[in-house]
């Protein structure tokens, strides 16, 4: 859609290993356990991520790999999949965990 | 070294401070590491019944779990009245109060059938669920029992398009009842209501009265060590110090004698610190990684349908972005 602000945007920067990304309708749901994630990794130099201003729904995310060859841009996304993986780990477990209670309660 | 691995993964809980906060370097997380969490990753229901559900999650990171609780508040999208059109009301409530209440009364029926409705279309059968009330109070009685109440009952279901064959008969969009329907306004001899009340859908972070959940919270899981052998009128003194079931007594040699009987229980209130002498006999501390998480629905949606849908929430989200990152990487 012509206008419409793209999900994830970049703050121009010359070094792809130290990026500052712009997450657009994103708040501290995704932004600490993103944070908590990626800053595991241990290519990772830094890896935090701030709100710039509390009335606009974004979240400024920084990441500095310890060296030119990890990019910035390829922790983000291993962090956003490992994300994404947890969460559907977690579904399963909650699935079980229901039937198991319930199967404990009928008999 | 059974002492410093519960010290690892503990926050210890003192009269003016928390210690051992600090969760050391991320790479030793272990809750962290999606192998780890396969593999040791739990879940416990511990109650479940219509409105609400409690389950421990038992190696998880505070993040994710403060997460779900966020998604669960104000992502977890629902139907709420949006709109009211008042043709008549007579009420003692101004219309805008009137309003209001019937905003705050929640919607029971799927949020999934509908979709939210983009800013200035007319409502339609697929982002729109129409309600009419009118309700007029008899003229001319002079006892209390000629007065009515409007409640929620009163609401009768408008289908729109093509929205009476969606529902199977029985199971038509409603509004929920709280132990019985909610009471809007009162009504004397003569005063009338008439509206038209329009739901439409969004989120608690939109209006709270889209928020699907009573409320959603948890605590990391309490334990409680006693240092020393604490009897007689002390033994009472420590059970008041915590909320009821957390310690019991039993009798040992005719004395009185305090022992840890449900930590779970237990709201740390530190307590225990106001007596001095009582102060040096327990080691109180909260998990890092155990939780107790409850959810309370509004009664639109079940807990268990509550949890799962935040959790899709949750993936979604990770995987538009995944999505737009790869969008990126070809502009680029």
């Amino acid at each position: 859609m012509e206008g419409a602000e793209r999900k994830i945007a970049k703050v121009p920067s010359s070094d792809d290993s130290c990026v500052t990304f712009i997450l657009n309708d994103e708040t501290h749901t995704i932004g600490q356990p993103l944070h908590m994630l990626i800053n595991n990794q241990p290519e990772v130099e830094f890896a935090g991520y701030s709100v710039p201003h509390i009335l606009e729904k974004k979240i400024n995310f920084r990441i500095q790999t310890k060296s030119q060859d990890h990019l910035a841009v390829d922790s983000l996304r291993q962090g956003l999949s490992d994300f994404e993986r947890f969460w559907r780990h977690a579904d399963a477990t909650f699935d079980n965990a229901v039937q198991r209670f319930s199967n404990s309660t009928t008999h | 070294m059974e002492h410093f691995d519960r010290l690892k993964s503990r926050i210890i809980v003192e009269e003016h401070s928390l210690t051992n906060v600090t969760t050391g370097h991320p790479e030793e997380r272990n809750v962290l590491k999606l192998d780890f969490f396969k593999k040791n990753f739990k879940i416990n229901v511990l109650s479940l019944d219509e409105s609400r559900i409690v389950f421990e999650l038992i190696n998880i990171e505070f993040s994710f779990v403060n997460a779900l609780r966020r998604v669960l508040l104000s992502e977890v999208p629902t139907m709420a009245f949006d709109r009211i059109v008042i043709l008549n009301n007579t009420s003692v409530l101004q219309d805008e109060i009137l309003a209001q209440r019937i905003g705050l009364c929640p919607v029971k029926v799927d949020p999934d059938l509908f979709t939210e409705r983009t800013e200035g279309t007319e409502p339609s059968e697929k982002d729109a669920l129409e309600f009419k009330l009118h309700i007029k109070c008899e003229k001319g009685g002079k006892r209390e029992s000629d007065r009515r109440d409007v409640t929620t009952a009163d609401f009768v279901w408008v289908p729109l398009g093509d929205q009476a064959n969606m529902f199977v008969e029985g199971e038509e969009p409603c509004l929920v009842d709280v132990e019985s329907p909610i009471v809007l306004t009162k009504l004397l001899p003569g005063q009338e209501v008439d509206l038209i009340a329009q739901c439409f859908k969004s989120n608690g972070g939109d209006h709270a009265k889209f928020q699907p959940v009573a409320t959603a919270w948890y605590k990391p899981l309490p334990q409680i060590v006693l240092k020393r052998r604490i009897a007689g009128e002390a033994a009472r003194r420590l059970q008041s110090c915590f909320s009821p079931g957390v310690i019991d007594i039993h009798v040992e040699n005719g004395e009185e004698v305090a022992r840890v009987a449900n930590p779970r229980l237990d709201t740390i209130s530190r307590n225990v610190f106001k007596y001095d002498d009582l102060s040096d006999s327990v080691e109180l501390s909260m998990a890092k990684d155990h939780f107790i998480f409850t959810v309370e629905s509004t009664g639109i949606l079940s807990p268990v349908d509550l949890v799962k849908r935040a959790i899709r929430i949750l993936i979604t989200k990770a995987q538009r972005m995944l999505h737009e990152l790869n969008k990126f990487e070809d502009a680029s």
